[in-house]
């Protein structure tokens, strides 16, 4: 049975924190579904720090990270974790500059290990409240990887133009 | 290569430079500039693919930045410089890259800086490096986003001339 992926919400002042309240008021209170805000003036190293943090209290699951801007501060950390995850899955020969942070080692990683599996990472930008109600739905059965190309198959149909489509609903004869 | 933009942040490139300052400033280029990002595979990957559309990004150590610069020199392209440290700013000056501006938008505190500015902290050195681009003739101003007021950094670290 695939392991239930945790869901991080990255994004640039409390949006992430918004839309996971949004989230809950629609689909009730869930677990592993966490939020990150990038504060106003605030560098990657201390967002990276806040990041490391939650994904620590995941121990061992997969995640899947949504964040709002492709390219900004956000979205550039979950990248960098993606790479070092990626990077560690494929025999870990990382140079001495690329050395992944202290978190490394932690229990979450032995329990993962010792389950004959590591934690993947999966990563999607542009997220809404429907892609991530979309994802809270769908996380059970999938694995990170899956769910995100998932996401981004459903995405553009959570983005209408209404005023257009009642108009022609409107116009059509009954 | 035409120097548009000479920016220290160290988010590099992020949401306020491709929307904003490439607005204000055009360039094709970016040169990313530091030994640290430029030792970084990981980064390096990031910063190249969330290059914003049209833009090349090419990340690279300090000595070859001011090789490249000096190298390209009859390329008619625009290049921003995004740097972390002004240290480096020095060096490219030394190595004779006109540089008449600065603009400051993130220095973030570390161990032995002192805030003086809302998002700006600087250490020594940095207060060393950035008198000595103010005693070049160097503007250091202080802006998050182009339609910011300008502030003088040479000000409020106390330079005189």
């Amino acid at each position: 049975m695939p392991r239930m992926t945790a869901i991080v919400v990255l994004s640039h002042g409390s949006l992430s924190k918004g839309l996971v309240e949004a989230a809950c008021m629609i689909a009730g209170k869930s677990s592993k579904l966490e939020y990150v805000c990038l504060e106003e003036g605030e560098g990657p190293e201390s967002f990276r720090r806040k990041v490391d943090a939650v994904l620590n209290t995941f121990s061992e699951d997969d995640v899947l990270f949504l964040v709002d801007l492709f390219g900004g501060t956000p979205s550039n950390i979950a990248s960098m974790l993606f790479l070092e995850r990626a990077q560690a899955d494929t025999g870990g020969q990382t140079s001495e500059c690329t050395k992944p942070p202290v978190e490394q080692g932690s229990q979450g990683e032995v329990a993962a290990l010792a389950s004959g599996r590591r934690r993947s990472f999966a990563l999607v930008t542009g997220v809404n409240l429907g892609m991530l109600l979309e994802a809270i739905n769908n996380r059970a059965n999938m694995r990170p990887d899956e769910l995100a190309s998932h996401l981004v198959e459903v995405a553009p149909a959570t983005i209408v133009d209404l005023g257009r489509v009642l108009l022609e609903g409107v116009r059509k004869p009954s | 290569m035409n120097i548009s933009l000479v920016r220290i942040d160290d988010r590099l490139i992020h949401g306020q430079v491709t929307t904003a300052w490439l607005r204000q400033y055009p360039a094709e280029v970016i040169f990313v500039i530091g030994d640290s990002v430029a030792a970084n595979p990981f980064q390096k990957v990031v910063l190249q693919t969330t290059a914003p559309a049209g833009v090349t990004v090419e990340v690279m150590d300090t000595a070859t930045a001011a090789a490249e610069l000096i190298r390209r020199s009859q390329d008619s392209r625009n290049v921003a410089l995004i740097l972390t440290r002004p240290a480096d700013i020095v060096h490219l000056v030394e190595q004779g890259i006109p540089i008449r501006s600065v603009n400051v938008g993130g220095m973030q505190p570390h161990t032995g800086s002192r805030q003086v500015a809302k998002s700006v902290s600087v250490d020594q050195a940095d207060e060393l490096a950035f008198r000595h681009l103010f005693e070049k003739g160097v503007e250091l101003e202080i802006r998050m986003v182009p339609t910011d007021k300008k502030q003088d950094l040479a000000k409020i670290l106390g330079f005189t001339r």
